[in-house]
C-alpha cells in the first residue's frame, strides 16, 4: 500500500484491504467514494466512513487506487486544517473543480482502468455527466461495495452508540421536564435539542410534534401545547458519525382510558417484534408481526401507506444493515447489526402514536441501547 | 458561507402568511413566467434539496426537511409541487407552501408524470433549475425518460436574477433572522465561560436562536490556539483564557437566512490579537467603503494588501456575499461574473483572518443596500468583544 502502513489505524487497514479484495473481483481500478454535502441519517455517508471526516461544502471525494494510494478531495480551502487533523489521509487536496480535480488525480495516479463510484445514488447528474465525459466513460457503479461492507458498526464503535443512546434519553427527559401548556412545539423541541447538544450530540434526526391528533411525526410548527395533546417525539442524536433513534409518546394531564388501550397495542407489537430480532431471522419477519399486532386489533388498513410501510430501518453515517424494514425485507439478521424496530403507528381513534427504540444485534437477541422504559408518558404540568 | 449541512431541518417549521402572503408568490410567479414566455419555455422545473432549496422556496415558499422537491411551473395555471416523502406528511407538506397542489411520491419521475397528465401537458421546451446540477443522477435518468421529446433548457441564471434585489416583504425577514441571531450571539458574550465546552456554549447560542423559531442553526468557531485550523463546528475542545474565539453563526427564519460573525476573548487579549483585530476591521471599513451602486469591481483594494497570506486568507473565506433564501448566494463579491451592485440587494460582508501567517479575527455583518450607501441590518460590532471570565 502506498500510505504509510503503520499510521493507518486498523479498522481502516481491514477496510483497506477488503476494498482492494472487491476492487479485484469487480475488475475496478479505484474507487471513488463520494459525499455532495447533503447529508441523510439513511445512509453510509462515502466519504465520512473511509476518511474518518465529514468535509464541509458541496462536493468532497477520496480516491482509493488497487494499490490502496488513497487521496482526498475537498471544496473549501479553509476546511483543511480540520480535514488533516481528523483523516488518516495524507494526501488533501482542494478541489474547485470536482470533475477535472477527479481526472487530473486519475492522470496522477496512472489509473488506467475503470472506476468505480461509491455513492452513486446521490451524485447530482452533471457532476456524474461530467466525470463520465473527464474519464471517457470508465465510470462504474461500486455503491453495493459499500453496502456489503458497511452493515456492522464494529466493535470499536459501541461506546459511541451507548454514548449516543445516553443522549436520545436524555432529549426525551427534557421533553418529560420542560413540556408546559402554552408552549410552542418549537420551544420544546429546542429544549430537546439543547439537553443533546449541551452533551455533544453531533447532530439530530429529531422531530417533537404536540397534537390532539396527529397523522405523522414532522419537524415542530408553532402549535401551543394544550392539556390532552398527545407529544410524539423522534429523538436522532449522533455521537461520532453513528446515529441511535428512539421513539417515544407522552400525553399532557392524565392519559384517557382509550389512549391508554390503544397504545398497549404498540406495546404488544413492540415486545411481539423484539422477539423477532434474532440471528438468522429475516429483517421482514419483524414487519410482519408487527403489522399481524395491528390487523389482529382491527387495523389492517392502518398498516398500509397512506398511514404506514416501513417499520424500521438502519441508521447511518457509519453502517446500515438494511434501509428499510419492510414485510419484503428478506435481508438476514446477523450479529454486530445496529438498526431501529418501531412500530409506530396511525390509529383513527387516536392520531400519531410513536414508541421504538434502536437494537444491537447480539448472540442471543436484541439489545436495547436506551433505557427509556418502553411505554406511554404522561406530562403534569 | 460553507457550514456543515445537518440531517435535517428540524427548527420551527410553518409559513407565515402575515410576514409572507400568497400575493408575494403570485407576483413573483408572473416574473417566471414572462421569463419562460420571453424564452419560449413552457414548462419550468425548480429544484431543490434540504441542503439548497433558494430557487424552490423561491417559487413555492417550501423548504425541505431532509430530502427534496420539485416545482411543476406550466405557462398557464396553477403551479404543482412534487415531493419526495412518505404520503403521510403530505398534510404537513401543505402547511409550507402557498402551493395547493403538493403530491407526495417515491420518485420525482412518477410524481411529474403526474403533474403532466393532469395538465394534458407535453411540453415541448423545458427550462431546468438547479435540477441537473442538485438532483441525484438515478432520479434524473427517470425525468429525462419523460421528458425525452423535449428540448431542455438550464435556466437557473434566470432564476438567480430574480433573486438578486429583495422585496419589502423579503427585507422584513431579513431583519427578522438577523435580530434573532444577535439575540442569540449575545448569549456567547454572557455564557461563556473559560474551560468550558465549545460544543456546551454553542448548544446555548442554538437554543436561544430556536426558541425564537428559526428553522436551521448554524455555528462555526476557529480559535487562535490552533492557528492550522480554520472555521470548523464545534468540539469538545474547552475554552481557554486570552485566546481570540472566531464564532459564526447563521439561522433561517421563514427561510431567510443570516450570518453574523465577531470575535471574542476571554480575559485580556495579547498585543498580537488586538493587532490582529484590528487589522480585520481596517480593512473590514475598506471592504464597507468598496461596496457602492453600480460597482462591481469589489475586490480590486485587495491588490493593495502586502501580505499574500491575508489576501489568500480573505479570498479563501470569502469578502462577502448575497444573503437571502440562500446562506450564500449571488453576488459573490470580489469574484469574477458578479456582477453590479444594486439598490435593494442584501449582502453578507466578511473579514475572516485565521491562520498563522494572517493573525485572528472575523467580522462579518449583514447590509441592505441602498441607492446613498449601506444601511446595516444588525448593530454593528467590528471590535474585539472581550468577555469577563
Amino acid at each position: 500500500m502506498a500510505n504509510n502502513q503503520s499510521q493507518i489505524p486498523a479498522p481502516v487497514q481491514a477496510k483497506l484491504r477488503s476494498l482492494q479484495e472487491a476492487m479485484k473481483r469487480d475488475g475496478l481500478s479505484a474507487l471513488l467514494f463520494y459525499s455532495t454535502g447533503q447529508l441523510s441519517m439513511l445512509e453510509v455517508n462515502p466519504v465520512l466512513w473511509m476518511s474518518g471526516v465529514l468535509p464541509m461544502g458541496p462536493n468532497a471525494g477520496v480516491l482509493l487506487t488497487d494499490s490502496c494510494d488513497a487521496t482526498m478531495l475537498i471544496s473549501l480551502s479553509w476546511d483543511q486544517g480540520r480535514v488533516r487533523r481528523q483523516t488518516w489521509i495524507h494526501d488533501v487536496r482542494v478541489a474547485e473543480r470536482f470533475a477535472d480535480a477527479v481526472q487530473e488525480l486519475v492522470q496522477q495516479k496512472s489509473v488506467k482502468g475503470k472506476v468505480g463510484i461509491v455513492g452513486w445514488a446521490f451524485m447530482p447528474a452533471a457532476l456524474y455527466q461530467s466525470l463520465q465525459r473527464v474519464l471517457d466513460g470508465r465510470v462504474e457503479v461500486a455503491d453495493p461495495i459499500l453496502s456489503t461492507l458497511a452493515r456492522f458498526p464494529g466493535r470499536e464503535s459501541l461506546p459511541a452508540l451507548q454514548r449516543a443512546a445516553e443522549l436520545a434519553d436524555s432529549g426525551f427527559s427534557a421533553i418529560l421536564q420542560k413540556a408546559k401548556i402554552g408552549m410552542p412545539e418549537y420551544e420544546l423541541a429546542a429544549e430537546v435539542e439543547y439537553a443533546m447538544r449541551s452533551q455533544g450530540a453531533e447532530d439530530n434526526f429529531g422531530m417533537v410534534t404536540a397534537s390532539d391528533h396527529s397523522h405523522c411525526a414532522h419537524p415542530p410548527a408553532d402549535r401551543r401545547i394544550q392539556p390532552g395533546d398527545i407529544i410524539i417525539a423522534e429523538i436522532t442524536p449522533a455521537i461520532e458519525g453513528h446515529f441511535v433513534q428512539l421513539c417515544r409518546t407522552a400525553v399532557m394531564g392524565p392519559a384517557s382510558p382509550l389512549l391508554r388501550e390503544k397504545f398497549t397495542i404498540l406495546e404488544e407489537a413492540m415486545e411481539k417484534s423484539l422477539a423477532q430480532v434474532r440471528v438468522g431471522k429475516k429483517a421482514g419477519a419483524i414487519s410482519r408481526v408487527m403489522n399481524e399486532v395491528f390487523t389482529a386489533h382491527g387495523y389492517e388498513k392502518y398498516c398500509r401507506p397512506p398511514y404506514m410501510r416501513v417499520r424500521g430501518h438502519g441508521l447511518g453515517f457509519l453502517s446500515l444493515p438494511f434501509s428499510e424494514i419492510v414485510d419484503e425485507n428478506e435481508a438476514v439478521i446477523e450479529e454486530g447489526m445496529c438498526f431501529v424496530v418501531h412500530p409506530n403507528q396511525y390509529l383513527p381513534e387516536t392520531g400519531y402514536l410513536m414508541l421504538g427504540d434502536t437494537v444491537l444485534v447480539e448472540a442471543n437477541g436484541p439489545r436495547r441501547l436506551t433505557r427509556t422504559p418502553l411505554e406511554l408518558f404522561t406530562v403534569e404540568d | 458561507m460553507e457550514t456543515l449541512h445537518t440531517v435535517l431541518n428540524r427548527g420551527c417549521s410553518i409559513w407565515d402568511r402575515e410576514r409572507v402572503s400568497e400575493d408575494e408568490f403570485r407576483g413573483r410567479l408572473g416574473h417566471v413566467r414572462r421569463g419562460m414566455k420571453e424564452r419560449d419555455v413552457d414548462l419550468l422545473l425548480v429544484y431543490g434539496d434540504s441542503r439548497r432549496f433558494g430557487h424552490l422556496a423561491f417559487v413555492s415558499h417550501f423548504m425541505p426537511k431532509n430530502r427534496g422537491a420539485l416545482a411543476v411551473i406550466p405557462r398557464q395555471g396553477e403551479p404543482a409541487l412534487v415531493v419526495q416523502e412518505p404520503s403521510r406528511n403530505n398534510p404537513f407538506s401543505k402547511t409550507l407552501t402557498w402551493i395547493d397542489e403538493v403530491r407526495s411520491v417515491g420518485q420525482f419521475a412518477q410524481g411529474l408524470g403526474d403533474a403532466l397528465k393532469a395538465r394534458e401537458l407535453k411540453p415541448k421546451r423545458v427550462g431546468l433549475v438547479s435540477v441537473q446540477e442538485q438532483l441525484n443522477i438515478r432520479e434524473w435518468n427517470g425525468l429525462a425518460k419523460l421528458l425525452d421529446s423535449a428540448e431542455l433548457c438550464d435556466l437557473s441564471d434566470f432564476l438567480a436574477s430574480l433573486r438578486l434585489v429583495k422585496s419589502p416583504a423579503e427585507q422584513s425577514l431579513l431583519k427578522e433572522t438577523n435580530r434573532i441571531l444577535e439575540q442569540a450571539l449575545a448569549r456567547f458574550e454572557k455564557e461563556a465561560r473559560v474551560g468550558q465546552k465549545e460544543y456546551e456554549v454553542m448548544a446555548l447560542v442554538e437554543r436561544e436562536a430556536r426558541r425564537q423559531g428559526v428553522e436551521d442553526f448554524r455555528f462555526l468557531i476557529a480559535r487562535s490556539s490552533e492557528p492550522e485550523v480554520g472555521l470548523r463546528p464545534a468540539a469538545s475542545f474547552p475554552i481557554r483564557k486570552g485566546e481570540a474565539l472566531l464564532v459564526a453563526v447563521a439561522a433561517s427564519y421563514q427561510r431567510y437566512w443570516a450570518e453574523l460573525g465577531r470575535t471574542f476573548c476571554l480575559g485580556s487579549p495579547s498585543q498580537e490579537l488586538v493587532r490582529s483585530h484590528n487589522l480585520a476591521k481596517s480593512l473590514f471599513r475598506k471592504l464597507v467603503d468598496s461596496i457602492k451602486v453600480g460597482s462591481s469591481d469589489i475586490g480590486k483594494w485587495l491588490l493593495e494588501i502586502p501580505s499574500p497570506a491575508v489576501k489568500m486568507c480573505l479570498e479563501s473565506y470569502g469578502l462577502g456575499n448575497g444573503v437571502g433564501l440562500e446562506l450564500d448566494e449571488a453576488p459573490f463579491l470580489g469574484r469574477e461574473g458578479a456582477g453590479k451592485i444594486q439598490p435593494g440587494m442584501v449582502l453578507t460582508l466578511r473579514v475572516c483572518l485565521a491562520g498563522k501567517e494572517c493573525g485572528s479575527a472575523l467580522i462579518s455583518q449583514p447590509f441592505l443596500v441602498q441607492r446613498d450607501g449601506l444601511q446595516p441590518l444588525a448593530t454593528p460590532v467590528e471590535e474585539l468583544v472581550l468577555v469577563e471570565s
